[in-house]
């Protein structure tokens, strides 16, 4: 049985293990990209609309951060919420609720970074005219949330591709644990770790038939958009 | 009444240096001056809308309305562009108002268009609505014809100054239009490298200039 077939028998199964498998995954990466698309245009916003000094030096930080390695914000949030850490008493280690945390200190940086990037250009050429109409800030950032939208979908989709394929900090935060916190990421580690190659790739083709399911509905929104727009 | 100091710089260069300068409440003041002059920079020192070394006396409490020279269109309908600067719980009662407004401007079939699509003659129509929709004390247009056709351009003037009277507003204009300055203006402040260099009444500077770089750009117009 080939990948494409395994995947197929996988779906068609209704196999609770899966089934566990791709809600956590839904709900880690769905959850956490919003919470991080939230924040990140928040910052992003208010970075792009103002000028400040120093200005330059957040910037260039806000872009070192989109970079930050998994890996390192897994082991950190480890640490603060292991047993021993300031916020063990959450008792928050190896749940779904902290490989949410993980992803969104993970992502929030990256939507920050790339809301300013695509929204600055937009905020210069507003910027005469909302301050000219002496706008209340709900209305200034609501009408700027308006005109950016296309952008905002963008950057939404980014961060929700990052949530659904990140693997290195939530195996670290999350421990893998069947029916728990496994996700789809961390089973295809797992079976590409005990060889059996064909169910990781079985694994990979419903992420990328998950992915491309919320990147068809995005689009059609955006579409949807750009006609009322017309 | 309202004062304003300021300087700005962009890196070495000068663009405004204006010292207590005075606007008094309900006149017309047209500011010109070549391109580079500090027109530009006035209004918006005046808005606050760029940073600038002094300040401006006499604003506290007021409200100041800033139109830039190319505004932005909100992508909604022209209608709502238009109540954009009312508050929340009055665009509704506003929305009347704002279709008056749009049918003085000769906009009206243009209401439930978006405003992104339209011309730069429309947009800018659209965008003097928008600030006469409510009333302010102060009112700063950056060349608010420069993409008006000569009916356009009256049409506006007229609806600006039917407010003005119903308002008492201070209006301040930049304008490369000495037609539109006669037609408008109560006084002409001329600029040149971002100093003041003529003041007055709008007959007397514009027929008997007494700086000769006044007398050297209105010669421009003459030519």
């Amino acid at each position: 049985m080939n990948a494409f077939e395994k995947a197929w028998v996988l779906v068609t199964s209704q196999d609770p293990m899966l089934q566990n498998i791709v809600k956590t995954t839904l709900e880690m990466a769905f959850s956490s990209s919003a919470i991080a698309l939230l924040l990140g245009v928040l910052i992003g916003l208010v970075v792009a609309y103002n000028d400040f000094p120093g200005k330059k030096i957040v910037v260039v930080i806000m872009r070192t951060l989109m970079g930050l390695p998994p890996v390192v914000v897994g082991i950190v949030v480890y640490i603060l919420f292991s047993g021993t850490g300031p916020f063990g008493h959450l008792k928050l280690i190896y749940s779904v609720d902290l490989m949410i945390i993980a992803q969104v200190v993970l992502i929030t940086p990256i939507v920050a970074g790339m809301t300013e990037t695509s929204l600055s250009p937009l905020v210069d050429r507003m910027r005469p005219t909302l301050k000219g109409l002496n706008l209340s800030l709900p209305k200034k950032t609501a009408l700027v949330l308006f005109e950016g939208k296309y952008q905002l979908i963008a950057v939404y989709l980014f961060a929700f591709a990052r949530a659904i394929s990140e693997v290195g900090a939530i195996q670290i935060v999350g421990g893998n644990i069947l029916n728990k916190t496994r996700t789809m990421t961390t089973a295809i580690a797992l079976n590409y770790n005990t060889g059996d190659f064909s169910l990781a790739v079985a694994l990979g083709i419903i992420l990328l038939a998950i992915a491309l399911g919320v990147n068809l509905v995005a689009g059609l929104l955006q579409i949807g958009l750009k006609k009322r727009n017309d | 009444m309202i004062e304003i100091t300021a300087r700005k710089k962009y890196g070495d260069r000068v663009v405004l240096d204006i010292d207590k300068l005075r606007f008094e409440k309900g006149r017309v003041y047209a500011l010109i001056g070549t391109n580079g002059s500090g027109k530009s920079t006035l209004l918006q020192a005046l808005a606050k809308v760029i940073d600038f070394k002094g300040d401006v006396k006499g604003l506290t409490g007021k409200d100041v309305a800033y139109m830039p020279q190319k505004s932005f269109a909100f992508s909604t309908s022209v209608l709502a562009n238009v109540t954009a600067p009312c508050p929340i719980h009055r665009i509704f009662t506003e929305r009347a108002k704002a279709k008056r407004l749009l049918k003085s401007l000769a906009l009206d079939h243009l209401s439930k268009k978006n405003a992104s699509r339209l011309s730069g003659g429309e947009t800018q129509r659209v965008a003097l609505a928008r600030m006469l929709v409510a009333p302010h004390d102060f009112l700063l247009l950056d060349e608010p014809s420069a993409s008006l056709d000569v009916e356009s351009t009256l049409i506006s003037e007229e609806v600006l100054m039917d407010y003005l009277e119903r308002t008492g507003c201070t209006l301040i204009f930049a304008t490369h239009s000495i037609a539109q300055a006669k037609r408008l203006a109560d006084e002409v402040i001329v600029l040149d490298g971002g100093k003041v260099v003529e003041r007055g009444f709008t007959d007397q500077v514009l027929e008997n200039p007494e700086n000769d770089k006044t007398r050297s750009f209105l010669e421009q117009f003459n030519r």
